[in-house]
């Protein structure tokens, strides 16, 4: 079954097209207008500034059925409450599938919540998510999070050595694989037979991409993965993400980090009082 | 009154529960009503016990009195675990079905082995060992698997997110709490007859039995105990993960219990 927010009858987008569609995010109380979305007309492989160019929203439909690159996530009407205080209040959105998206907003606006619910670690109360067009409640959620990893805001490594920890997430991954998941995330294979808890925290915290890495997945939801990090790690850490995209893994990246919001994102959402918005990126504000 | 003990032997053993309140009393402790309070509860509840065994075990009466008994036994147990541990969920229908699993296995051992003969007399104290002993082990897993998972929960979801079943993910607590249950039974199992003599053993000798016979008796028990604590524990560590995760291997809320 295809998500019924994926228009049955929309043409292949044009590239203009689909720039404006990956920058487009809906909510049932849209901040922007609801005639238009600012979205930039980015050139093929530009870094997009939400607010930055103009199109009808009429006209940036959705991409087709066929192309389900363009869109990973869709969220219609979704709604989470957590002991009475609506964390996500009827957000309808969809996230582009490729590049960095970053997710900002003040602490406790739902960020985390919002990330839980595209690999199912949370539910909505109300409303339904899509991946690449179909409903996460009818994929196998087991297979979901192998092609959705997820690397938590505060590194949580398994007891034993770091390829052990590796290991856990493909038990059959052979030495050379484990040697690589390490590589791609600029640590030093040597380490393999390290005990993991004994890496620094920023090891530590790439450690656990590469251990996501494992798996295979095709997107990768970063839950404020370098707020425990200092400047240098941080930096080492927001390189290695641009390199998996560029090596086509799409990313959202949950942060309350403007600066680091502006440095990393292909386009910025704001996450305000349980809705979503696209806002452009230097009027981003705490 | 037959046996070693009359009824003036009893009212002689209370000078020691004097002992006890006195202790107690002048180091101002005061517990000493509370030992008083529980040394008259206990009396009535062996009196009222002894004589309803009396009637469940008088020459006659038939075996399914002492399959009943043990069934309230099994009832009683259950709530009494959960009581114990209100902070784990569900606990007593597990604690009851952990149990029943437990006797399916020890009695059917030892009666369908024909280790003992399959009478009252064999089947109500050697259920309520086994089901006593049960009891501590079952709330000791249902707790620690509890904290594990509460406490460890960032760890478990890492895991989930790895894209392991909640089975898979849980395997690490699960061991942990099984340790932890079996342990203290381990360490009394081999401590036995060195540090301590087990009751069933005392009892025996001092109803005059035989040591040797009184010895191979405490060992069954033993036997018995162990591996009824396994099974108990195995079946509520396992029953727990299925409560404890959706079907779709999310890890439920588990709420911080006020005590902790």
């Amino acid at each position: 079954m295809n998500c019924p927010l994926m228009p049955v009858r929309s043409p292949a987008g044009d590239s203009a097209e689909i720039a404006c569609i990956m920058g487009a995010v809906m909510s049932n109380r849209p901040t922007l207008p609801a005639s238009t979305c600012h979205l930039p007309k980015a050139p093929s492989g530009s870094r997009e500034m939400l607010g930055q160019g103009m199109c009808d929203a009429n006209s940036a439909k959705r991409p087709s059925v066929s192309d389900q690159r363009a869109v990973a996530f869709e969220l219609e009407q979704v709604t989470v409450v957590r002991a009475g205080r609506r964390v996500l209040d009827e957000v309808t959105a969809w996230i582009p599938g490729a590049g960095i998206t970053v997710v900002s907003g003040p602490s406790g606006a739902g960020k985390t919540t919002l990330l839980r619910l595209f690999n199912r670690l949370e539910v909505p109360d109300e409303g339904t998510v899509c991946y690449r067009g179909q409903p996460l409640d009818e994929l196998d959620p087991l297979e979901l999070r192998r092609r959705v990893g997820m690397v938590f805001q505060r590194p949580t490594p398994f007891p034993g050595t770091v390829a052990d920890n590796l290991a856990v997430a493909r038990p059959q991954a052979g030495a050379g694989e484990l040697s690589t998941a390490l590589e791609r995330v600029a640590l030093d294979p040597g380490l393999l037979g390290q005990e993991a808890r004994t890496l620094s925290g920023g090891e530590l915290q790439r450690m656990c991409l590469a251990r996501t890495l494992v798996t295979r997945p095709e997107t990768l939801l970063l839950d404020e993965p370098t707020s425990a990090l200092d400047a240098r790690a941080k930096q080492v850490f927001e390189a290695t993400a641009r390199r998996l995209t560029a090596q086509g893994i799409t990313i959202i990246w949950v942060t309350h980090d403007y600066a680091q919001a502006r440095r990393v994102a292909d386009r910025i959402y704001q996450l305000r009082d349980g809705h979503l918005t696209g806002i452009p990126a230097e009027e981003v504000s705490p | 009154m037959n046996g070693p003990v009359g009824w003036a032997g009893l009212a002689v053993s209370l000078l020691l529960v004097a002992v006890a309140a006195a202790i107690s009393w002048w180091q101002h402790l005061g517990l000493h009503r509370q030992i008083l309070i529980a040394a008259a509860r206990a009396l009535a509840q062996l009196l009222l016990v002894g004589a309803a065994l009396t009637l469940v075990l008088s020459p006659g009466r038939s075996i399914w009195w002492s399959w009943l008994w043990v069934a309230a036994m099994l009832g009683y147990a259950s709530a009494v675990a959960r009581r114990r541990a209100p902070e784990v969920p569900h606990l007593m229908p597990l604690a009851l079905a952990s149990f029943a699993a437990a006797a399916v296995v020890t009695l059917g051992v030892l009666f369908g082995l024909h280790v003992f003969p399959l009478t009252g007399r064999t089947l109500v104290p050697i259920a309520g060992m086994m089901i006593g002993n049960s009891m501590t082990a079952t709330v000791l897993a249902g707790r620690r698997l509890t904290d594990e998972l509460r406490d460890k929960r960032d760890e478990v979801e890492a895991r989930l997110a790895l894209g392991q079943s909640s089975r898979q993910a849980a395997t690490p607590y699960v061991r942990a709490a099984l340790r932890a249950a079996l342990t203290p039974q381990i360490e009394t199992t081999k401590a036995t007859g060195l540090v301590f003599l087990p009751g069933a053993m005392t009892g025996l000798i001092l109803a005059g039995a035989a040591p040797l016979q009184a010895v191979l008796v405490q060992a069954v028990i033993m036997f018995l105990v162990l591996a009824a604590t396994a099974t108990t524990t195995v079946v509520i560590a396992l029953g727990l993960i299925r409560r404890l995760f959706t079907p779709d291997h999310r890890l439920v809320y588990l709420p911080i219990p006020a005590d902790h």
